[in-house]
């Protein structure tokens, strides 16, 4: 096998590969399993049966007879489920990827080097992504313990020894796993996911459909 | 490192490292913008400077650093998330955003911002003016995460970027701790009967005691 076996992920990521041509999903396949753990769906109705919690990547399709992939996408979005996609196309996608919701894409012919790399930078992005909601929890219950006591209550809080330490820790981990949003897609992506999960107000209406 | 000019009250001229975020905190009318500008337009160093406003349009931003800076109109890009942009901007240096709540939106217009800077400058300036409107629209924690993987990204790309924060629209104490959080400096404006004064926090060598900055 070309690529090394010392990748930040592990067997324990979930691929899910929805692709129709059979050939290209043994190659695929053949080049994968051996690091993840590989779903497949061959076309997009079953790649939404497919597609829960537990995958992390989905490399997914443009064109494939039925739904299509971004149709898929669409509906994995509205599912709210964490996993990342990465669209594979036969030519350059004329649109703006990240803004239609993918987080990367892949132009065929796929090398097995670059398939590994997308899905360990999808991996690392998650990663990072997780551990600055974690950071943002524990900041806003510091912030909030700091708002209701005094120093002295501080100082004898024992919740408020065991926050600090581990803002320390995951603090740290947040510098290291800055690879998270080091290029422009990974940046874009990162914001997209907190735009997405954002509580928006005074947003205008939307327009009502008729009811 | 990045030259910020003798606008703050330290012994001379201010330098900070290159990667540095800056925060200017403090009540309306106390001099944020300008004083946010002034330390963009410090540049005798062919750095680019990009200006993301949510306060007044990108018009008015371009105006108000050019009256500042004298020249490197060439070297500036604003992108206008105010919600409030008219008239046709093309060609200009200029990125709309339709709302401040669409944090996708600035981010790509930043990176289309950075991308077109790139090989024709030196240091790249970012100034964000002001995070507190971004509160008016989305909660706290969202900003807290968008702030933070913004600075960190421009911290990667070696730039220096300097944000406002209107303690006055955020009536909630916890949210301006969070919103410190990812700055590893913040400078504090206030009034003190007819004089301006600054306290600057988290600049190696330089104390954090109140002084006076001129207006």
């Amino acid at each position: 096998m070309a690529a090394s076996g010392d990748g930040s992920a592990s067997e324990d990521t979930t691929v899910l590969i929805v692709e129709d041509d059979t050939d290209v999903v043994k190659t695929y396949r053949l080049w994968l399993e051996e690091r993840y753990d590989i779903h497949i769906a061959t076309e997009g109705s079953a790649a939404l049966d497919a597609v829960d919690d537990s995958v992390d990547v989905v490399l997914l399709d443009r064109l494939m007879p039925g739904l299509s992939g971004s149709e898929v996408l669409e509906r994995i979005r509205n599912r709210n489920l964490g996993c990342r996609v990465a669209m594979v196309t036969a030519v350059e996608p004329d649109f703006d990827v990240i803004e239609m919701g993918f987080d990367a894409y892949l132009t065929k012919p796929v090398s097995q080097e670059t398939l590994v790399d997308t899905i360990e930078k999808l991996v690392t992005r998650s990663d990072y992504t997780e551990r600055l909601n974690r950071y943002t929890s524990l900041l806003a219950r510091r912030e909030a313990l700091q708002a209701e006591k005094d120093e002295h209550e501080l100082a004898d809080s024992e919740e408020y020894a065991a926050l600090e330490a581990e803002l320390e820790e995951v603090g740290e981990g947040l510098d290291t796993t800055v690879i998270g949003v080091d290029d422009s897609g990974g940046f874009l992506a990162t914001i997209r996911g907190i735009d997405e999960a954002a509580e928006k107000s005074e947003q205008p209406e939307p327009e009502r459909e008729g009811e | 490192m990045y030259e910020l000019g003798d606008v703050l009250p330290t012994d001379g001229p201010t330098q900070v490292p290159t990667g540095t975020n800056l925060l200017i905190v403090g009540e309306p009318m106390t001099g944020k913008r300008t004083l946010a500008m002034e330390m963009l337009a410090d540049d005798d160093h062919n750095d680019g400077v990009v200006i993301i406003t949510t306060e007044t349009t990108a018009s008015d931003a371009v105006e108000e650093y050019c009256d500042i800076a004298g020249n490197g109109r060439g070297r500036l890009r604003v992108i206008g998330a105010s919600g409030e942009e008219a008239g046709n901007t093309a060609g200009s240096g200029i990125e709309t955003v339709s709302s401040p709540s669409d944090l996708t939106g600035i981010g790509i217009s930043l990176d289309k911002s950075i991308e077109d800077l790139e090989g024709r400058v030196d240091g790249l300036r970012l100034g964000f003016d002001s995070l507190s409107t971004l509160l008016a629209f989305v909660d706290v924690e969202s900003v807290y995460k968008f702030v933070h993987v913004l600075t960190t990204r421009m911290s990667n790309l070696g730039s220096c970027t300097v944000c406002t924060l209107n303690t006055a629209t955020v009536a909630d104490e916890r949210a301006i701790g969070m919103l410190k959080n990812p700055f590893d400096c913040v400078i504090e404006l206030r009034e003190s009967g007819t004089d301006r004064e600054a306290r600057i926090i988290g600049l190696d060598d330089i104390d954090t005691d109140w002084r006076p900055i001129r207006r």
